[in-house]
This record gives structure tokens, sequence and C-alpha cells, in this order.
């Protein structure tokens, strides 16, 4: 019995904003990104985009809070996935982003299922890429440069 | 030493490899292994997995639906595990809807309202929710079985947009051989059910 859940490729980005993903194959089911970015400057967020489309196609829904009530947030027509809204980046303490991507490869639109965590701002989120194109390209985009020892992975998925 | 494989292991279809070095224990590979997948082909009020094989420690389901509601709306999709339609289902949530918080609970319920109502109508092309349901030691026979699930559905042009995590409790405590998805209505084509044993 095959495995069904395997690396795809893994990242480890310094001194760049951009960790892309492509030629991403199509035999899989769906998709998943695990990423652990420290950015080199503080203050900034991580962004997602596929296919090299950032004509506002992205809509999302999340909950967050910091040490109080829920707070939860939506955003439509983004240029970019907001992948981790409320999570700066920090030089010293990791956001750790884990988002899946459905169906991936189909003519649906793009559904992903993303939590992240740090030591503030914890975060669940829906999003959807209004396209039919099949992804073959992903762009994790920190707002600044990686810093060393971020890493970014693809897994896919692949049902019977 | 050559090892002979036995009927046994071939029927529990469990990938299990020998080392060539006589004494060595039995080698079996972790990560996930995919058991079975169904996609509905429209108007279905049910669709069942049986016959779950008990060998993985962990069981995953990933969920790609829409349901044929007739109108645009949220509709729900409930589980049951080996048919039992007693009350012994319970289930909690949070979710995050339009800018809103809300939490809801269940409790002996004939059926487990997870993921719940995060699935639009296939009057809406192209947009499908989709859930993601971890089920820990299924197959254990002593004790009930709790769950944690994700989910949600974003259909921004009819402000449908929901974001949802919680967690359920069955109250059986035979191992999960059955899981059974219960639609609000029928599913409509193209609904597709993954299910993944892991180590």
């Amino acid at each position: 019995m095959p495995q069904t859940y395997e690396p795809i490729a893994t990242v480890n980005p310094s001194g760049t904003t951009l960790v892309t993903f492509s030629s991403i194959p199509a035999t899989y089911t769906d998709l998943r990104i695990v990423a652990n970015v420290i950015g080199a400057s503080a203050g900034n967020d991580v962004f997602m985009y596929f296919n090299g489309d950032t004509t506002g196609t992205y809509d999302q829904e999340f909950m967050t809070q910091n040490g109080g009530s829920p707070y939860p947030g939506n955003y439509q027509n983004t240029q970019y996935y907001w992948s981790a809204p409320f999570s700066y980046t920090s030089t010293t303490r990791p956001i750790v982003l884990i988002a899946d991507i459905y169906d991936y490869a189909g003519s649906k639109f793009k559904s992903i299922l993303t939590t992240t965590g740090e030591g503030e701002w914890p975060q669940f989120a829906m999003a959807i890429w209004k396209s039919t194109a099949a992804i073959n390209t992903i762009v994790v985009r920190c707002g600044v440069n990686f810093a060393a020892d971020s890493n970014v992975t693809l897994y896919g998925i692949k049902a019977a | 030493m050559i090892t002979r494989a036995t009927l046994s292991t071939i029927e529990q279809g469990l990938p299990k490899y020998r080392s060539m070095l006589a004494g060595n224990a039995a080698y079996i590979p972790s990560g996930w292994f995919s058991i079975a997948t169904t996609t509905a082909s429209g108007g279905e009020s049910s669709i069942t997995m049986s016959s779950i094989p008990s060998q993985y420690s962990v069981l995953i389901v990933r969920i790609n639906a829409q349901v044929e509601a007739g109108f645009q709306n949220n509709n729900g999709i409930s589980i049951r595990f080996n048919g039992d339609t007693g009350g012994n289902y319970a289930r909690q949530h949070l979710t995050a809807s339009s800018s809103s918080t809300s939490a809801n609970g269940t409790s002996g319920a004939s059926s487990m309202p997870v993921p719940g109502d995060v699935f639009p109508s296939n009057t809406r092309a192209n947009y499908f929710g989709v859930a993601q349901i971890i089920i820990p030691d299924y197959a254990d026979t002593t004790k009930t079985k709790s769950l944690v699930f994700h989910a949600g559905m974003n259909v921004n042009i009819d402000t449908m947009r929901y974001a949802r995590k919680g967690g359920g409790l069955w109250t059986g405590t035979a191992a999960i051989s059955s899981i059974t998805f219960l639609p609000q209505y029928t599913f409509a084509a193209g609904s597709t059910f993954s299910l993944y044993g892991a180590i």
C-alpha cells in the first residue's frame, strides 16, 4: 500500500521575500503547505498566491484572538491570500502556517483551510481562490525577507 | 532468515517489511495511507464508507462537497458511526461568519452535526465547502471516540462565509468500522469523501 502523504519540495529561504513552488504535478488530490516563517525584521505579513494571479480573486473568513475575545474577520477580492493576518513576522518567534488546498488540480474554485500560530494571534481560516485553473505554481510571500532557519514545505496528498 | 508473508498480513494490507538481517524487528513505515474515496454522482441521501480496517492509529476524513438544495444557503452534513442511530453524539464548535463569531453545541443527537452547515448548494457552480476530520484511536474497543475538525465555505457573492473549528464525541466504544455521511438534502455531483489512515 503506497504512502499517500509525501513531501514534494522543501525550501529554506533566506535573503528573499518569495518562495516559489512551480511545475507542481497534478497527480495528487490535495496539497498542503507547512511553513515556519521567521522575518529578517519584525512587523510584516505572510501571503500566498497561485499561478501568479494577483488580480483580486481571493476571499477569506477567519477567526483569531490575542488574550481577549474571539476576533472574526473577512477579506474579499484581495490580491493575495492573506494567509496569516494579525500574525506579524518576528526575528525570534516563528509563525507556523499549515494550509490545505483542496482539489488543486480540479476545475472548481479552490478552497483552502488554514491554521496559523505563534505567540500571539492564533488563527483559523477558510479561503477561496476564485479560479477554475489547476494550480501549478504557489508563491509564499513574506512582507520582509525570510530569515535563515525559515522553511516552507509543499506536500501532496493522494486519495485512492 | 527468510520470512514468509502470511495470509493475515496480506489481508490486512499493512505494509510491513523485515530486514534482511535476522533478528531485527518488523519495520512498519509511518505516514498517511489512502483507504477509500467516494465521489457522489448526485442525488444521494447518504454515503457510507464501510469495512474500515482497524490497523491504523488515526482516521482522517477529507470532504469537498456541495448539497443539492435548490437555493443558495449554508447546508449541513452530519456523520454517523457504525450505523448507530441512538442519541449518542455530541458536538461543540466555534464559527467565524461575516465578521461575527458564534459558538454552538449539541448532545444526545442521533448523528453528529460535523462538519455541519458549511456546504453551498449546487446552484452556485464551482463553490464547494471543505472539511477535515481527525479521529484518533478509532479502532479502540474500550473507550468513547472523540474527534476534532476544521471546515468552511466561502460564497462571498451571497455573503455566505464560514470558518469553523470544533470537536465531537460518539459515546460508542466499538471500533469504528463504518462512517455514513448525511446531507441536509442530497449530495451534489462531484462531491468527494476521502478516507485516510495514519500510523
